[in-house]
């Protein structure tokens, strides 16, 4: 469509008094929006006239939830429920036999007594540190023969 | 509380109100941020809904006023903010962001005339019943406001008359 600037011009200068009726300023609105070029004193308007019937157009949207943070998934989640149920495991035990567990011997066996759970402990506790150590010796040694 | 088009602002007044916020704030990133205040705030006092005369214009005050606490909370923790860019960033906004960016440094009631008239569409009359005040002062308010708003626009992209 063609439009006289002459006419566009005196309608930019009523908008810009406050005077353009309903009409006017849909004829305003479709100039600037369907012309390409318009005069560089006029570029002002064009882009506050298309931005302003952008912005007309914007919609809210919420932003989406964030997903609630669950103890049954993932690798944390997973190690959660297996500590619970490995508790909850040995409460049954301990809850059906009625005894109360301090902990296993080498074979396997449960351990009722604090006293034999306390040594056993301790005996092992000795036995990692002297293995330890003889692993220690070993390399030292295995080092040596590679030097010499 | 979640907000959606079905509770009971309405997906037009939901709308309404973050375009307004986005012209008064400037950016929408943080009017999206500041929906949810708005409406928890209109929520909280949801009894004085009853006696509301002009929703749109109890909405229009809302949205200014999270708005006007919200740009407080950012003077208190931003230790500057320019007025004008110094840098010609303008060539790369688009117009709606130079419109919003633009209506962001108008006084209010200019701003809110602008917005209402030249976004919203609301006639010279209903601005009036928005704004109180009669038709007169709101052709004054207009004039004022896209007056403005374009010699604004026009430093930002260093077009000029």
């Amino acid at each position: 469509m063609e439009y006289d600037i002459n006419r566009i011009r005196t309608l930019c200068d009523k908008y810009f008094d406050g005077e353009t009726t309903v009409d006017e300023e849909i004829m305003l609105k479709a100039y600037f929006m369907t012309s390409a070029d318009v005069p560089s004193d006029l570029r002002a308007v064009k882009a506050m006239i298309c931005g302003m019937e952008e912005a007309s157009k914007m919609t809210y949207s919420p932003a989406p939830a964030k997903p609630a943070r669950s103890f049954g998934n993932g690798r944390f989640g997973r190690i959660i429920w297996g500590t619970v149920a490995a508790a909850a495991s040995v409460a049954i035990c301990i809850s059906l036999f009625n005894r109360e567990i301090y902990g296993y011997d080498a074979e396997g066996r449960v351990i009722t007594d604090p006293r034999i759970a306390l040594e056993s402990t301790e005996c092992l506790a000795l036995l990692d540190k002297l293995e330890t150590t003889i692993n220690i010796a070993e390399l030292l040694t295995q080092e040596m023969e590679n030097n010499n | 509380m979640e907000l959606n088009g079905k509770d009971i602002f309405g997906k037009r007044r939901l709308d309404f109100m973050f375009r307004l916020a986005c012209s008064i704030l400037g950016r929408s990133d943080e009017a999206q941020d500041m929906m949810q205040d708005v409406a928890e705030r209109i929520l909280r006092r949801q009894e004085d809904l009853k006696d509301v005369r002009n929703m749109d214009s109890f909405l229009a005050r809302a949205v200014r006023n999270a708005c006007i606490d919200r740009i407080r909370r950012r003077r208190e923790t931003t230790p500057k903010i320019p007025d004008v860019p110094d840098d010609r960033s303008a060539d790369r906004w688009s117009d709606r962001q130079l419109v919003h960016k633009a209506l962001a440094r108008l006084p209010e009631r200019q701003r809110l005339a602008v917005h209402l008239k030249d976004i919203e569409g609301y006639s010279n009359k209903e601005l009036a019943d928005i704004l109180e005040t009669d038709e007169t002062n709101v052709r004054t308010l207009l004039s004022r406001g896209r007056r403005a708003l374009r010699d604004i626009i026009e430093k930002e992209i260093g077009y000029g008359i």
